[in-house]
């Protein structure tokens, strides 16, 4: 544990010295990148200074002593611009940590894109200026490199970067204790809706709806198979004759079982769901039956 | 908006959890009454179908004379057609309705036979008891099919058990001779 404190200890030391020098770096970054533009936009002239000579020039062109040229100052060179530069570069000597804390330069599209679109411009070379045109009318760096756009820019990183830093400034026992007591409260939410699933309270549990009892399902048997019935002797009003199948008869109710005893007689059988079986002898029908002709759908026909 | 997304980057896992939790307890203490409402949605709709066939099938037979003609369930007699078709009331969501032409067997009083004149000075005739016979004649139901017992429950509840019962997964209802199906429900 100690360790661990100890390694959490010196992270955060090191967190904490990278963005104290990212803070002390970033007003500088301007004259910085300033200098170095200057010197970027000086090395042409000298790589073509130095190309000529090594050329050979033009023939007619003067005669060019490299050892001079650098010791002596040429006309048109920001002098200031130059001191910049060289403390620039000594102050990064100078750390050398800093090199390795600077974060990864993300690609740059505009600056790929604007190799990759020289490459494939293929400009002849003596018509440099053309082809700088051309490429600056492939490309608009306008809004992008406009002082307003880069000031908002700025503004939003940081912003972010005060965001992060007051989140990091919470100490962790309060953001611990939140989160205990959040996760408390969020159990036993969910142990109460368990709770409600499980053994629904009465304000919770709406109205049930209707069931079949035992004794409505025997009587919707029995009806079943005294219409079924009826289906029956109708067919054998028409034709003189039993059905030798239920197919025969112009309504079949699901379930029901015809069994033939005779010319004459027949049973009509339904189970129940515990299996007992409920017979309808035409010969001799239950009561229960009697019951329900006397008062059900064929009462408009009794006498 | 922005208000709203600062909020949501800055809740953490325990926030998220809480949030869950009362979702999940809403959706506890809701969802019974829901499913109970849709439920009796379905059987008010169901009750309502099995009214519109029944008086639909009445003044049918009361113009042609005869019941409609028998259909499997799900599917209208070509006499009711105008309330039949996709998005009719034969099939529904949770059941199907059939229409169902019964033969029922009535024993009527034979008309006595004429028999012999009596000759002079025969004894008179014992009368002889009323001959019974059969006859059929047509009924209409209604059937609701469904393998939702409830539902079927609440259609035996309703319109009861002296002209409609359940077997299996049907509903069958026997319609009346003079009376709307609805008039006979509790």
């Amino acid at each position: 544990m100690a360790r661990k404190k100890k390694r959490k200890s010196s992270s955060k030391k090191k967190k904490k010295a990278t963005t104290k020098t990212r803070r002390k770096k970033a007003p500088e970054a301007p004259p910085a990148q300033t200098a170095e533009s200057q010197q970027q936009a000086e090395e042409p002239s000298e790589s073509a200074t130095l190309g000529a000579a090594e050329d050979g020039g033009p023939g007619d062109g003067p005669a060019i002593d490299l050892d001079a040229d650098l010791d002596s100052e040429p006309d048109g060179v920001d002098l200031d611009a130059v001191d910049a530069v060289e403390r620039l570069i000594a102050e990064t000597l100078a750390t050398p940590g800093v090199a390795e804390a600077e974060p990864e330069r993300p690609a740059d599209p505009v600056r790929d894109l604007d190799a990759e679109v020289l490459a494939k411009a293929e400009v002849p070379v003596g018509d440099q200026a053309a082809a700088e045109a051309a490429v600056r009318a492939k490309i608009d760096l306008g809004p992008v490199s406009s002082p307003e756009v880069r000031d908002r820019l700025l503004a939003q990183a940081l912003a972010h970067a005060e965001h992060k830093d007051a989140r990091y400034r919470v100490p962790f026992s309060e953001v611990k204790a939140a989160a205990r007591w959040k996760i408390s409260v969020a159990t036993l939410l969910f142990l109460i809706a368990g709770l409600v699933v499980l053994v629904p309270p009465q304000w919770a549990r709406p109205a049930p709806p209707a069931q079949l009892g035992q004794a409505e399902r025997a009587l919707g048997l029995r009806s079943a198979l005294l219409l079924q019935a009826q289906q029956v002797e109708a067919f054998r009003v028409r034709t003189a004759r039993l059905p030798t199948t239920l197919d025969e008869v112009m309504v079949t109710l699901p379930g029901i079982r015809y069994v033939r005893s005779g010319s004459r007689a027949y049973q009509l059988i339904l189970y129940e769901a515990d299996g007992n079986a409920i017979v309808y002898d035409s010969a001799n029908p239950a009561a229960a039956f009697q019951s329900l002709v006397t008062g059900w759908v064929f009462r408009e026909a009794q006498p | 908006m922005s208000r709203i997304w600062e909020i949501l980057r800055a809740a953490t896992l325990a926030d998220a959890l809480v949030v869950l939790a009362v979702l999940v307890l809403v959706t506890a203490i809701l969802s019974p009454r829901l499913s109970a409402r849709a439920f009796q949605e379905r059987v008010a709709n169901a009750i309502a179908d099995v009214d519109a066939l029944g008086t639909a099938a009445l003044v049918s037979r009361d113009l042609r004379g005869r019941w409609p003609a028998s259909t499997p369930p799900g599917e209208a007699p070509a006499e009711l057609s105008g309330i039949g078709g996709p998005g009719g009331i034969f099939s529904r969501e949770g059941y199907r309705l059939g229409w169902e032409s019964l033969e029922v067997v009535d024993s009527v009083v034979a008309p006595p036979e004429p028999g012999p004149p009596p000759a002079a000075g025969d004894a008179p005739r014992v009368p002889e008891s009323p001959r019974m016979q059969p006859v059929t004649r047509m009924v209409g139901a209604i059937s609701v099919h469904s393998g939702e017992a409830p539902l079927l429950a609440e259609l035996l509840a309703h319109y009861g058990s002296e002209v409609s019962f359940v077997v299996d997964t049907l509903w069958l209802l026997v319609l009346p001779e003079r009376t709307a199906p609805s008039a006979t429900g509790r």
